[in-house]
């Protein structure tokens, strides 16, 4: 009977690979940050196709909002990763620039901002349809600009309804991007994998990483519970 | 440009339906069994069952707030990790090679759904109108009656959307469970895609799969609760 069975679990061991693995804490606050301010962005274009009912782009926005829900989302990083570069290639491989060189972050970034675009378009819309349409035909009826109303009726009650849902989907991010070292990008799981397959201990590894993530939803929790309650005065 | 190899995509395709039988065990078996604990869990907290509620709220919390793959690769290695070292101080001759991988997957699979299930449960218990809940207490009936007859019945219609966004939670989380070797949907994919150097294809193929079956579920969980509500007349 060998030692090494036994000595499947050390807290002292917890505590030794803890520093490395918050020392790349930053690299899933990057992905995270990155696809959430891209995912803003693409989700107010898409909000405004559905809300003005674009036609063609508002039934392309149907399929692409049906997939990203209907799909797993360690399948569409692999689609992201392995598809866009051979599917790109074409248009950048003239300037002379190799997709097949570009950081797997990039891709995680991609995936994750389309994902998160297609939830926070949904918000959107919801949050915009929530505004009591009465205010609406006030606002008309007192002569305001559909513009004035969009920007001073229905954008600032919109976002308030909108801060419980943004918070569920930012920690739904924060968890979704834990994937991103299954694609070689080197975040807290990445450095755990190569600490284990220098020393054959990956449990005390992931349990840091736990601690981590842990700590982090709960905090982004709080800060979203805050929020609404400091801004529960404008409903 | 790419060459879109489309007698591998089908071939994949032809892969991905015959997993669907496993794909659909991973998030069948922890929906039903998240569905009894999380509904025996969820009554404990609304009825503030003293230490029980506080511990019950722990672990949902704790569930939740970890990532599925980091909870699929704790367990992996604690329980074998642990397992070995119980057998060889026991001087026993089984290793964790012997547990079938898949079970690992399901019993993490079933405490995610029993977490996810006993937040949804209570919100749907609490949904009911408290004026039954005080009428059925007034006269005489027992907590265990009061759910069976009162609650549930009312609760589980109401809560079927969001069921059945649960179910579909669970079969793209069944996904992640390649990353301790079972071979699912996606993983049984991956495998051919890997021998092959083929990968848009196959992760093509497992995508549409799974878009098809959740939107399959989505259509019948709709269908369930507009015929439900009907006969209950809402």
């Amino acid at each position: 009977m060998d030692s090494s069975s036994t000595d499947f679990f050390s807290l002292d061991r917890v505590v030794a690979y803890f520093p490395q693995i918050l020392s790349k804490l930053p690299v899933t606050l990057n992905i995270v940050l990155w696809s959430l301010a891209l995912g803003l962005l693409l989700a107010l274009v898409i909000a405004a196709i559905r809300i003005f009912k674009v036609p063609v782009l508002n039934q392309l926005s149907s399929v692409f909002i049906s997939f990203t829900r209907g799909t797993p989302q360690i399948v569409q990083v692999f689609l992201v990763f392995y598809g866009l570069p051979a599917l790109l290639s074409p248009l950048f491989s003239p300037l002379g620039v190799n997709l097949n060189h570009v950081d797997a972050t990039v891709f995680v970034i991609i995936t994750f901002a389309l994902a998160a675009s297609a939830s926070l378009a949904v918000m959107f819309v919801g949050a915009y349809q929530a505004v009591d349409k009465g205010q609406v035909e006030a606002a008309l009826s007192i002569g305001m600009m559909p513009s004035q109303l969009f920007r001073r009726v229905i954008v600032p009650q919109a976002l308030v309804i909108a801060i419980p849902e943004f918070g569920n989907n930012t920690v739904a991010l924060l968890k979704g991007t834990s994937v991103a070292f299954t694609v070689g990008v080197i975040d807290m799981l990445g450095i755990v994998s190569s600490i284990g397959a220098r020393t054959y201990h990956f449990l005390e590894g992931y349990v840091g990483a736990a601690i981590i993530y842990l700590v982090l939803c709960l905090l982004l929790g709080r800060i979203f519970a805050l929020l609404e309650r400091r801004f529960a005065i404008y409903r | 440009m790419y060459q879109f190899d489309f007698s591998f995509f089908v071939s994949e395709l032809q892969v991905a339906f015959t997993y669907i039988p496993v794909t659909l065990l991973l998030a069948c078996v922890p929906m039903v069994v998240g569905l009894v604990i999380g509904g025996l869990l969820a009554a404990v907290r609304v009825q503030h069952v003293p230490i029980a509620s506080q511990l019950i709220a722990l672990f949902v919390l704790l569930v939740r707030s970890l990532p599925i793959i980091l909870l699929l690769l704790v367990s992996y290695y604690g329980f074998t990790g642990g397992f070995d070292a119980l057998t060889s101080m026991l001087d026993l001759s089984i290793n964790s090679a012997q547990v079938p991988i898949l079970i690992i997957a399901i019993v993490v699979l079933c405490i995610i759904a029993i977490a996810f299930l006993t937040e949804t449960m209570r919100a749907a218990f609490q949904s009911v109108d408290t004026g039954q809940i005080e009428a059925a207490r007034s006269e005489g009936m027992t907590v265990g009656s009061l759910y069976r007859r009162v609650i549930v019945p009312q609760a589980l219609p109401m809560a079927i959307p969001i069921l059945g966004n649960v179910l579909i939670g669970l079969i793209q989380g069944s996904a992640l469970v390649y990353i301790i070797g079972v071979v699912d949907l996606l993983n049984a994919t991956k495998i051919q895609a890997n021998i092959n150097y083929r990968y848009i294809e196959a992760y093509l193929a497992a995508a549409l799969v799974y878009w098809f079956l959740c939107f399959l579920i989505e259509k019948a969980s709709d269908l369930l609760s507009q015929r439900v509500n009907r006969s209950i007349g809402w």
